[in-house]
């Protein structure tokens, strides 16, 4: 008696760049699923997925311009969710890592979970890990503010200079509508955050605009620029904001003497 | 028969033998490997555009919606 396969899903990720940024785990799951669904959004990513397992269905046919990317991203996870619900051993794979800035993997991830049914997330090589290594920039060095651009501007969130800004998806600052493909609309919300800004760093405080490297014939895009040049900048899609930390701040003496520590302890200690 | 750019550019990524001689002479890494004249012109004229346009489609990466 033959007994009906279990659908189940695996989420991975293929990394900012086209091949070198898979993890080995990442690659034995695409080979080995019966179907692997792709939103990775670069052909040459595409062509080594396909070559790990040809059975493979796009997902970016699913874009439109003029249509909400919340549409798209249902549309994109129920695709997913109904292969498993067929009873296939399915793979998701997406460009960075399948959890970072991705709505459609954590969506069809708790629907498979729901139906009571497998589903995992791997890990992968996000712009986040790629920005770290470019520009030098350890988070625990000042601690990090990581946020969306849109949603920092339309939510009541408080920015701490003293923290390294990183800003996500400056292409589409103050962008509400969910239906453009592009980073021609992001003027105002530029214009926005240069106000916000400038009245926590100075004119001249340096400010970086960066894009991950995604093909290996080019290295990543870096431009820094003053604060008060901001509102001019050219973003895309792909651009992340980033604003250095104004230095760290001063110690906080309730907390230390809390600890029962003073300032002269703790700095004795770092330099020992 | 001249290698396809495709080729050249997953095997760039994960060949650091490759990658470190394209960094020291891309175009003729790019002609050693075997690449057609036409591709090896578009490393030697930087044109990320046209491989852009051949291969990326930015309006297609996913972006998160959190507002």
């Amino acid at each position: 008696m033959s007994t009906k396969q279990q659908g189940s899903l695996v989420v991975v990720g293929t990394g900012i760049s086209v091949a070198g940024q898979m993890t080995l785990l990442t690659q034995s799951y695409i080979e080995n699923a019966d179907i692997v669904f792709m939103g990775i959004a670069n052909k040459v990513g595409e062509n080594v997925v396909k070559k790990l397992n040809p059975n493979t269905v796009e997902l970016d046919d699913l874009y439109q311009s003029g249509k909400s990317r919340a549409i798209t991203y249902q549309q994109m996870a129920d695709r997913i969710v109904d292969a498993v619900k067929a009873g296939q051993k399915v793979c998701a794979a997406f460009y960075g890592h399948p959890g970072v800035f991705v709505n459609p993997s954590h969506a069809a991830i708790k629907q498979v979970q729901a139906l009571g049914l497998r589903a995992e997330m791997l890990p992968g090589i996000s712009a986040e890990d790629c920005l770290i290594a470019d520009l030098g920039i350890d988070p625990a060095a000042f601690g990090c503010q990581s946020y969306e651009a849109t949603q920092f501007l339309f939510r009541d969130y408080q920015l701490d200079p003293h923290m390294t800004q990183i800003i996500w998806q400056i292409g589409l600052a103050g962008e509400a509508t969910l239906g453009v493909l592009n980073a021609d609309h992001c003027k105002a919300g530029l214009t926005l955050y240069q106000e916000i800004l400038l009245k926590m760093y100075p004119a001249e405080h340096e400010i970086i605009l960066y894009e991950a490297a995604t093909m290996p014939l080019y290295g990543p895009r870096i431009e820094r620029f003053a604060l008060s040049e901001l509102a001019n900048c050219q973003p895309t899609l792909i651009s992340t904001l980033v604003v250095p930390s104004l230095g760290l701040p001063n110690y906080h003496q309730g907390r230390l003497t809390q600890l029962g520590l003073t300032e002269e302890q703790v700095i004795s200690y770092r330099n020992t | 028969m001249a290698k396809s750019l495709v080729d050249f550019l997953e095997e760039l990524d994960s060949n650091a033998k490759l990658k470190e001689a394209y960094l020291k002479d891309p175009v003729a890494t790019a002609s050693a490997y075997g690449l057609a004249d036409e591709d090896v012109k578009i490393i030697e004229n930087k044109d990320w555009e046209v491989v852009q346009k051949l291969f990326e489609g930015a309006g297609k990466s996913t972006k998160t919606i959190s507002y």
